[in-house]
């Protein structure tokens, strides 16, 4: 336990480093674009027009509430994807800090992870507008609820993050591979599909063991139905992001010292 | 050991092979049932090293081509981990090693500079106070705002060289850096390492350069297929080494 304190404590130390080239790595991404990071709402809110249209038409569900649904599950779910598809890159990328200086290798998936973090805290200035606009009655105390999930989501992807990290630079079909995995959780969760749509299909027992279920729910409930998330989707969600964080001090553990020779 | 110095105990270093093997579909599929005569196998970079350097010894690495000096020095920086035996490094390390690596390609060498300097442990006002006198010194003109992938591979090692070497440490790993960059600059990079040198508390030093080995240090380590095989005052250690090269042309 002494270790891990001490490891936490080396990643603060270096705080500076890795804050600064997460914002770099988002002024790259947006430099000489005109709408620059706003992009982070417009190309989720554009498709969630969309959809939201025909999906609607297609699941009879009213574009007021079909809308905020899609807008918030696709924020969600791009965060989980976008951290995971990162992090398998974050360490190879990452190659020539780490033969340069001996800096905690948890920092290089921080970067990566919170880059795509405040992109999707952008995102979400969006689903609080689009869902304040189309649903003002659930506008309340139950809001509050969105900061310990946007904390219990941020620690699912960093340490999820971590984990591809380590796997990744070891085995480097593993993007391609993810890809496959994340597009089987997709179908298995209700990012588009309404909870219905599962529920028909006498699926709901797919729906309570499927952690990206739990985590839409965080987020969901205070947007869509105006009430605090219910304890079980707050114990999947922390559960689920605690086992992610093990694993990930595991590999950080087992793989870390060797890793320059991988880079 | 709490005051500032190296103490090093039979220590044995191994390149990792893994990360170089073909691990292909296609390379297991052909080599099925076959034993492969050139699989690669962990490279014994450092054979039971034990030495110990105290403060105020500047020490030069000799030794030909793989013999070991990089590797030194990169463990030195605890880059790479050790199997045997026992490391002790107390002291503000700041390494000179691979110039040119840890640029931010799209970032201007502006930009460069507070990454670069994040990364060696300063915080951004100590790199913002500094960072006139870095690019005074890289002297590389209006370049400095513009991306570094604009840069030759001259003026990247200059400017890397302005900033690492505008930090100071306890104990200063150097490795080969003397070539970097035209005469002129030169001229003032063996200055700046000069001042540094001076600064610091220990300087490991590795080269093939003699002559700066003699100006600069008083002992010298000879390294020779990993081992060190001979450790004394930098004129013995050069005399050995000329033997060395001798009987290894001899043999060739």
């Amino acid at each position: 336990m002494n270790r891990v304190k001490q490891y936490i404590v080396r990643i603060y130390a270096s705080r500076y480093f890795w804050w600064n080239l997460t914002l770099a790595d988002l002024r790259f991404k947006y430099r000489r674009s005109y709408f620059g990071i706003l992009w982070s709402i417009f190309q989720p809110l554009a498709l969630t027009m969309l959809l939201s249209f025909v999906m609607g038409r297609f699941f009879h569900v009213p574009m007021r509430r079909m809308a905020p649904y899609i807008f918030s599950g696709m924020v969600v779910w791009d965060l989980v994807i976008g951290s995971s598809m990162a992090g398998c890159t974050a360490l190879v990328n990452s190659g020539s800090y780490i033969q340069l200086f001996n800096h905690p290798m948890a920092i290089y998936t921080v970067r990566s992870t919170l880059s795509v973090f405040i992109n999707f805290l952008y995102a979400m200035i969006g689903v609080l507008v689009w869902s304040m606009i189309a649903l003002p009655d659930n506008f309340g105390w139950s809001y509050y609820a969105l900061l310990p999930a946007a904390a219990i989501l941020f620690v699912w992807c960093w340490s999820g993050a971590t984990v591809c990290a380590f796997a990744g630079v070891r085995f480097r079909d593993l993007p391609q591979f993810l890809v496959i995995i994340l597009q089987m959780i997709w179908y298995m969760s209700p990012v588009f599909f309404p909870l219905d749509f599962f529920r028909n299909a006498n699926l709901d027992c797919l729906l309570k063991i499927n952690p990206v279920y739990h985590l839409l729910e965080l987020f969901r409930s205070p947007l869509l139905d105006g009430v605090f998330p219910a304890w079980e989707h707050f114990a999947w969600s922390l559960c689920t992001a605690v086992a992610l964080w093990i694993l990930a001090v595991v590999f950080i553990c087992c793989f870390e010292r060797k890793t320059i020779y991988y880079v | 050991m709490d005051q500032i110095g190296i103490k090093l105990r039979d220590v044995d270093l191994y390149y990792s092979s893994m990360s170089f093997k073909e691990r292909s579909l296609k390379a297991a599929v052909l080599s099925f049932g076959k034993h492969r005569k050139n699989d690669l196998q962990d490279i014994h970079a450092l054979k039971n090293i034990s030495v110990e350097i105290k403060a105020g010894e500047r020490v030069a690495l000799l030794g030909r081509n793989g013999a070991g000096k990089s590797t030194f020095l990169k463990m030195l920086a605890d880059l790479y981990p050790i199997q045997h035996g026992t490391r002790e490094v107390h002291g503000l390390i700041r390494p000179l090693l691979e110039l040119s690596l840890g640029f931010e390609s799209e970032a201007t060498g502006r930009e460069n500079i507070l990454y670069r300097g994040l990364m060696l442990g300063e915080s951004p006002k100590q790199v913002r106070a500094k960072m006139d006198e870095i690019i005074e010194f890289a002297d590389i003109g209006a370049f400095i705002d513009y991306p570094i992938k604009t840069y030759s591979s001259g003026m990247l090692v200059r400017l890397a060289f302005a900033i690492t070497s505008s930090l100071e440490g306890d104990i200063l790993l150097l490795d080969e850096i003397m070539g970097a960059g035209d005469f002129g600059f030169m001229q003032k990079a063996k200055q700046r390492i000069m001042n540094l040198i001076e600064q610091a508390k220990i300087l490991v030093f590795a080269t093939h350069d003699w002559g700066s080995a003699k100006d600069i240090c008083q002992r010298g380590l000879l390294f020779s297929h990993g081992q060190i095989i001979f450790d004394g005052p930098i004129e013995d250690t050069i005399t050995e080494y000329q033997k060395l090269l001798e009987t290894e042309n001899n043999n060739a």
